[in-house]
């Protein structure tokens, strides 16, 4: 119960901040309109959509082998690979390498798996310093929040407030509003702090089973910084996100940032399939991927959700999402807001806690219309809407399934069920709420709080058609 | 370790899965440019992403970098071996060149800290998205075209592909893929603030490309 109330509170709290709904309109509207610039051709969109979606599911239906063969080629590329099937135990992998190696300073490339498993709370518990380098993220860690998006971490600060925070962390630099002038500042810190840095971690976009390739997408240059600087570098990644051959990362890369930024291509695309070799003068002397399930291989399971893990995590759903841009990403309490969001977290913590998340969705289908990899997602919301009231065959692979049923509001349910399956009934209430309609209550709990109650009419739309001379037409 | 991969291809494996929807995926159709017309691409690409771009006869390299490294104020240009035999001799004496010679760990300070610029070789360019593209090697290692400044990067005008996918398949990148491959299409920036283009966060704040013809 607490938590739908701080759901609630989150919302009413998002709902009521002008400043914040300014800010993402603005920053939405920037990105649904670069997005749509690159896709002038709406078949040659379908057409890449069509492909993108058969290689994501291609990747899925064959996920096992493909996962054995990708460890294969990362092995035979001196790769070191680890697989976790939990948060907890990733974390703990990333530990074990760092005790190993005596490393007390980690530099970090934008990574959503790693929010996920909140890597940084847990290193920095164990003394660690963990450094976000890339802009948006070294910006909100610098103010202690976390990333209201997945692409544009910091979009939910202005200038002001960045400038502010930055300034209130490093005032040898003079207070400056200037964009420009902050990034300079910015990459003057880091580039040091990449030197000293002891490991590097990331995430990765595809991990590419025939060659044993890690790609990473950026445009800043840090994850490049990341993976290339310190002695040690540690991959983090979703199982899901192998891909068969090298030929299959062309048309996601290019659907992936004309949909995440409205970029034809990212300044860096950055392929790594071998950590320094012997004759190399730079890179890491070791390159390590940790695969980690954290509740995917349970979404594998159920064929209808599945869909779910073919997400390339561009963020597109969450731009067009007409909930998320009056709410902002940090109303959802959760690391992927949004409707891949609502879609994923209650399937991997279960319905028990998250369920009423699937409440922040209007069905509009605006979401499932711009996903690259065409995942249904009002389809898949819907379902867990479902399901958190009605326990039906998902009990084994979500759980808390039924979890979120009332009483009364099933028992309401169930009258409506009858009064429409019979017209005596139908025409006996129908009657009784329009001659009655001053009894209506004032306030309907939640709803009424935003909304003014309609009051019925004192005809109904019966009787006001036979006034008007139709006659059972 | 092992007891987890066990659970984790345990539970993927339990669900039969229909293995017959992948559709096959044709290589995207060549469009047919002609070498200029995926120079002019490249290049229109490429300053469309804040990078500058001069298509020079190869034989003018020395002349160009003579003329433009002073204007620029470059005192000194990072260069593989290849590259640095090519021009050590016509290089002005006001830049000064120097070589990746050691490991990393020891060229570290002034790669950091005293390098202007660095100047790459190129395996081939994309036209359609204006990229270029580099497999550092020892001869010129990964991090020349991501600490200096200023990073100039060489474009043979005959190894201009049209697409990622072609340059992938022609060069045979499946079989045996480097250590790193990199696809660069400008200089660094970010939209993190504001949603505002800034140049220059992590890595060149000017990228350079010479389209060199024969």
């Amino acid at each position: 119960m607490s938590k739908v109330k701080s759901l609630e509170n989150r919302v009413d709290e998002a709902l009521c901040n002008e400043q914040l709904q300014t800010n993402f309109r603005a920053a939405m509207d920037y990105l649904i309109e670069k997005r749509s610039n690159q896709f002038p051709d709406k078949d040659n969109l379908n057409t890449l959509r069509n492909i993108s979606s058969s290689i994501r599911s291609n990747s899925l239906s064959k996920l096992p082998e493909l996962l054995v063969k990708l460890e294969e080629n990362l092995i035979k590329n001196n790769i070191e690979v680890h697989w976790a099937e939990t948060a907890i135990e990733a974390n703990n992998i990333v530990y074990q390498i760092l005790e190993e190696a005596n490393a007390k300073k980690v530099v970090k490339g934008k990574s959503m798996v790693t929010e996920e498993i909140e890597l940084n709370e847990f290193l920095e518990s164990k003394n660690i310093e963990i450094l976000e380098t890339d802009l948006g993220e070294f910006l909100v860690q610098l103010a202690n929040e976390k990333p209201s998006h997945i692409v544009m971490p910091a979009i939910h600060k202005n200038r002001k407030e960045i400038s502010r925070v930055f300034s209130d962390h490093f005032p040898e630099f003079p207070y400056t509003e200037d964009v420009d002038l902050i990034t300079q500042q910015v990459r003057k810190i880091l580039r040091d702090r990449f030197r000293e840095a002891d490991v590097g971690i990331s995430g990765v976009n595809f991990a590419v089973a025939e060659t044993g390739t890690l790609c990473l997408v950026e445009n800043e240059g840090n994850g490049r910084m990341c993976t290339t600087v310190p002695p040690i570098h540690i991959a983090v990644t979703g199982i899901e996100k192998v891909v068969e051959n090298l030929s299959d990362v062309t048309s996601l890369l290019d659907i992936l940032t004309k949909s995440a930024t409205g970029q034809e291509i990212t300044t860096y695309f950055n392929m790594i399939s071998s950590p320094r070799k012997h004759d190399e003068k730079d890179g890491p002397m070791a390159v390590h991927v940790i695969l980690l399930d954290n509740g995917r291989s349970k979404i594998h399971q159920n064929t209808e959700m599945q869909e779910t893990l073919k997400c390339i995590r561009c963020g597109s759903c969450i731009n067009h999402c007409p909930v998320y841009t009056q709410l902002g990403g940090h109303a959802y309490g959760t690391v992927y807001p949004g409707p891949i969001g609502i879609t994923l977290e209650p399937q991997q913590k279960g319905i028990s806690e998250l369920g009423d998340l699937t409440s922040l969705c209007t069905m509009c289908g605006s979401c499932a219309e711009v996903c690259p990899v065409q995942i249904p997602l009002p389809k898949l919301i819907n379902r867990l809407r479902s399901e958190t009231v009605e326990g039906d065959y998902m009990t084994q692979f979500i759980e808390g399934v039924g979890s979120q049923r009332k009483p009364i509001e099933s028992a309401l349910w169930q009258i409506w069920k009858h009064i429409y399956s019979y017209p005596s009934m139908y025409s006996f209430f129908s009657k009784a709420i329009t001659k009655l309609g001053f009894l209506s209550p004032k306030r309907i709990g939640g709803w009424s709080k935003y909304r003014v109650i309609p009051k019925p009419s004192k005809n109904s739309l019966k009787e006001l058609a036979n006034q008007a001379g139709f006659k059972n037409e | 370790m092992n007891k987890s991969k066990n659970i984790i291809l345990e539970r993927l494996k339990s669900k039969i899965h229909d293995s017959s929807h992948r559709e096959h995926i044709p290589l995207m159709a060549r469009h047919g440019w002609t070498q200029s017309e995926m120079v002019q691409m490249l290049s229109e690409k490429l300053r469309l992403s804040k990078a500058e771009v001069f298509v020079i006869p190869n034989k003018e390299l020395i002349n160009w970098l003579n003329e433009e490294l002073p204007k620029r104020k470059i005192k000194n240009i990072l260069s593989g071996e290849q590259i640095a035999n090519e021009i050590a001799q016509s290089l002005t004496s006001k830049t000064e060149l120097m070589r990746y010679d050691n490991s990393y760990e020891s060229f570290s300070e002034s790669l950091f800290n005293e390098i202007d610029a660095s100047i790459t070789k190129s395996v081939g360019a994309i036209a359609e998205t204006g990229s270029v593209v580099l497999q550092p090697s020892s001869e010129e290692p990964r991090l020349m075209s991501l600490v200096p400044n200023t990073h100039i990067a060489l474009v043979d005008e005959k190894s201009i592909y049209e697409t990622f996918d072609h340059i992938m398949s022609d060069q045979n990148w499946s079989i045996n893929m480097p250590s790193n491959t990199l696809l660069i299409s400008g200089p660094s920036k970010t939209a993190d603030i504001e949603q505002v283009l800034a140049y220059g966060v992590h890595g060149p704040k000017e990228l350079i490309i010479l389209i060199l013809t024969s």
